[in-house]
């Protein structure tokens, strides 16, 4: 009992010890049988047995389960009888099981990183033949000697709490940008949003109605829109971008450029500018639906309402400057720059139409082919205010269609040109405008071809039974190709029934491509900033696909909406709540807890400063001649290690001679313990 | 891998000791999952853990090499998923230099080698291991090794 108490004694006080740890090593090796999974290739027995014999091994058994109760009181009575003041444990992996001994030892007194985990399952019993249960034996005794060598030099490592930056940075002022601004906004968080266009609302305010319900987008989301532009935590930057992005989870440094809007916020928006620009364009954002100026605002409703100039259209007439009751115009602005800091970041940068042009039997915005247009096109072209207003029309000649054929799966699901998988929501859109092309205009026959109709959830599969109630017809195949008829200057479409097995020759005035959702462009820009990985797609990648689809690659970096994937409107608002949930999570609690494991500089240093070129996470600086150590950016990942021409910058916990140690114990090399 | 175990076998039945360097995110995810999901390699494997492979120096795998290892590697993320950035390049540069360096020492090339693993998928980690050990007989017959 009392070689506990001194045990506990010396590792509460023992935080300032330095490398040569002034107590002995006393190692307890533990050989666990893993039921059959490990003692059933490997003699346990004889490795406990090898163990005992190691340097400075005070104990050596093996048992059943080491992860279950009684084991673990076996890990912990070593430490309290034996003074054991390291362990290994010899059994699955450190992922597994290690953080379980860690805990443990932890409970008594000890620091967890005093614990050594040596796989000699995944790693030697799993791989090896039963038949071969001699060698793998060896194996598994030289997994233990390697971690019994590793352990001898262990030191503890303090455990600190780092303060975070009570600010969140979200990208993107879509419908998963504005929730998860909202919601953190709501928990009393700064909010930063960072939108490209020149007002929030993205994709989801070009939409004529949202299915399944039907319902107006616009009215939905303008109360979203309204609040976020008149939150007291949100500063909301429009027109803006990330340029760059330092540091990590709970303290960030990010840099955002403004462009300049050439308007200054005293602008009433009364149209007057717009009304007297002489320029006129077609406007991108009603996907050439419709025009507007080169002084311009989005769409009437657009938040902040503030006009904003095209720089690249406008012939600097200056009519907007004089006609301005406000004097709010003004051509001298400039692009600035603003450097924030933040303690987590959520990316909402959503997604891209896909374009069609390179399916090329499409013959999209090929010359004559006016009157093949995508869905978002016909979105805008069914809105209120596109120059049809509200009628289907075929582009063209402004005929109303007698016809309209959609064609499903473009750009996705195809292994050729486009991408492979399936955007997931290109059916219920195209059921969706089917049925508003019939509430629009009921005489238009609608056709939908498909490939396979895919409608999961709720009122989905329902909504799908309304669209061929009221008359829209279904034909399953993808069709080959779009002629026109020079003759009659209707349109032709291909396809196979592939229920009746049927080629058939549609006759149609329109066509509609139901277009993937893919990767914004500038994305890999963004991803690289970010220092966060993305998918072979281009998607932003995320943790974990089934346990964290919401955090990126990099802790702190939180993804919400398409950027992740293709998605609908209620999937990409429940993730924004995610992310903006675990996004103010660290930011609320005040502090993130970080391990301590970071390169100590010797003396011998010489300031060559290779170790700070190499360092990815740009965490090594040279101050008043010595390389410094940001302790909250490091990520221990060693890479200094190597290229110090003198040895002198080594990771605590990795040193080279304790890499060293933990080699010569599998190579099985003449000096085992140094 | 069958190959060159039975060459080992056929040939001196001397046991070969390789070290392997794998790193923390899909390295050592790769040998997991190969692991779990029973797939056998050659028991000549022995893994080091490391954070990452840009981690492992000259000095590591000179040190394994001179110590008994018959051959060493590393294995790392695939190239732009390293989780530290760019460990994964700094350690196949390495890997290259010093396979020249041994050539013109007059060493086989083949005992050092870089490799890239995912840790979703086990068989790119045993496949790795399955070259590892042919290029390491080959080496042993070509009459390049340290033993």
């Amino acid at each position: 009992m009392t070689e506990a108490n001194n045990v506990k004694k010396s590792a509460g006080t023992s935080s300032n010890l330095t490398k040569s740890q002034k107590e002995e090593p006393r190692i307890g090796v533990f050989v666990c049988h893993c039921g059959h999974n490990i003692a059933g290739t490997v003699d346990v027995e004889k490795v406990a047995q090898e163990a005992a014999k190691m340097p400075n091994v005070v104990k050596a058994e093996h048992y059943m389960f080491m992860c279950s109760k009684q084991g673990i009181e076996l890990v912990k009575n070593s430490i309290k009888e034996n003074g054991v003041n390291r362990t290994v444990v010899a059994s699955c992996s450190k992922t597994q099981h290690g953080p379980t001994f860690a805990k443990a030892i932890e409970e008594e007194g000890l620091n967890k990183h005093l614990h050594f985990q040596a796989n000699i399952r995944e790693f030697c019993s799993w791989v090896t033949p039963k038949s071969k249960k001699e060698e793998a034996t060896q194996k598994a005794i030289e997994y233990v000697r390697a971690a019994v060598n590793r352990s001898q030099k262990l030191e503890e490592i303090e455990t600190r709490k780092l303060k975070t930056t009570k600010a969140t940075l979200v990208i993107g002022g879509g419908i998963a940008g504005l929730r998860a601004s909202m919601d953190i906004a709501n928990l009393g968080i700064p909010v930063y949003l960072v939108e490209k266009q020149s007002s929030i609302g993205g994709h989801m305010t070009q939409l004529y109605k949202t299915f399944p319900t039907n319902e107006c987008p616009q009215c939905s989301i303008s109360p979203l829109t309204n609040g976020v532009a008149n939150h007291p935590n949100v500063t909301l930057w429009t027109n803006s971008k990330v340029k760059s992005v330092e540091g990590s989870m709970g303290n960030f440094k990010v840099q955002v450029e403004h462009k300049p809007r050439y308007v200054h916020d005293n602008c009433t928006s009364c149209g007057e500018c717009a009304e007297n620009c002489p320029v006129e364009i077609p406007s991108e954002w009603d996907s050439g639906m419709s025009m507007r100026k080169a002084i311009y605002k989005l769409y009437p409703q657009a938040i902040p309402s503030t006009y904003v100039r095209d720089k690249k259209h406008c012939i600097e007439c200056k009519t907007c400057i004089n006609v301005c009751p406000v004097g709010a115009v003004d051509f001298s602005m400039k692009k600035a720059y603003d450097t924030i800091e933040v303690g987590s970041i959520v990316v909402a940068v959503g997604f891209d139409e896909y374009d069609p042009s390179p399916i090329e039997p499409y013959h999209y915005k090929q010359p004559g082919y006016e009157d093949v247009i995508t869905q978002l096109q016909l979105e805008r072209m069914m809105n209120p205010v596109s120059l049809t207003g509200s009628m289907i029309l075929r582009p063209s000649d402004g005929k109303v269609p007698k016809r309209v054929v959609m064609i499903q799966c473009v750009g996705s699901r195809n292994d050729q040109v486009g991408y492979e998988y399936c955007t997931g929501v290109c059916c219920m859109f195209a059921n969706k405008n089917a049925q508003m092309i019939k509430d629009l205009s009921p005489e238009t026959e609608v056709i939908i071809c498909y490939i396979d109709m895919r409608t999961p959830g709720l009122n989905y599969e329902e909504f799908y039974k309304k669209s061929q109630q009221i008359g829209v017809k279904f034909i399953r195949g993808r069709p080959s190709e779009i002629e026109k008829d020079p003759k009659t200057g209707k349109l032709h479409v291909y396809v196979e029934d592939t229920l009746s097995m049927q080629p058939m020759d549609l006759e149609t005035d329109m066509v509609v491509l139901s277009a993937a959702m893919v990767p914004p462009k500038g994305i890999g820009i963004l991803g690289s900033a970010l220092h966060v990985l993305r998918s072979k797609e281009g998607f932003l990648k995320e943790f974990h696909i089934k346990m964290n689809p919401t955090q990126s690659s990099k802790e702190g970096i939180y993804l919400a909406g398409a950027i992740q994937g293709p998605k609908d409107i209620t999937r990409s608002v429940a993730q924004a709540g995610s992310a903006a949930a675990l996004a103010a999570a660290p930011l609320v609690r005040g502090y993130i807890e970080k391990e301590m494991i970071l390169p100590t500089v010797a003396d011998n240093c010489v300031l060559c400063g290779l170790c700070v070129t190499a360092c990815p996470q740009s965490a090594l600086k040279i101050e008043d001649r010595k390389v410094a150590v940001n302790e909250v950016a490091c990520k221990a990942c060693g890479i200094c290690q190597p290229v110090c021409p003198v040895g002198a910058i080594q990771v605590i916990n990795s040193r080279e001679d304790e890499l060293r140690d933990e080699i010569l114990g599998l190579t099985g090399g003449s000096k085992a313990h140094v | 891998m069958s190959k060159a175990e039975t060459n080992s076998k056929n040939e001196n039945n001397t046991r070969r000791n390789v070290v392997v360097f794998m790193c923390d995110a899909c390295g050592q995810g790769a040998a997991k999952t190969a692991g779990v999901a029973r797939m056998t390699y050659d028991s000549a494997i022995r893994i080091i853990r490391v954070k990452c492979s840009g981690m492992v120096g000259p000095i590591q795998i000179m040190e394994a090499l001179t110590n008994g290892a018959d051959a060493c590697s590393v294995i790392g993320c695939c190239f732009g998923a390293c989780h530290f950035r760019n460990g994964n390049f700094l350690s196949m540069h390495r890997i290259k230099i010093m396979k020249k360096l041994f050539k013109e020492m007059g060493y086989s090339d083949q005992m050092i080698n870089h490799y890239t693993a995912r840790a979703a998928e086990g068989e790119t980690a045993t496949g790795d291991f399955e070259d590892i050990m042919e290029r390491l007989e080959a080496a042993k017959a070509a009459g390049g090794t340290f033993q």
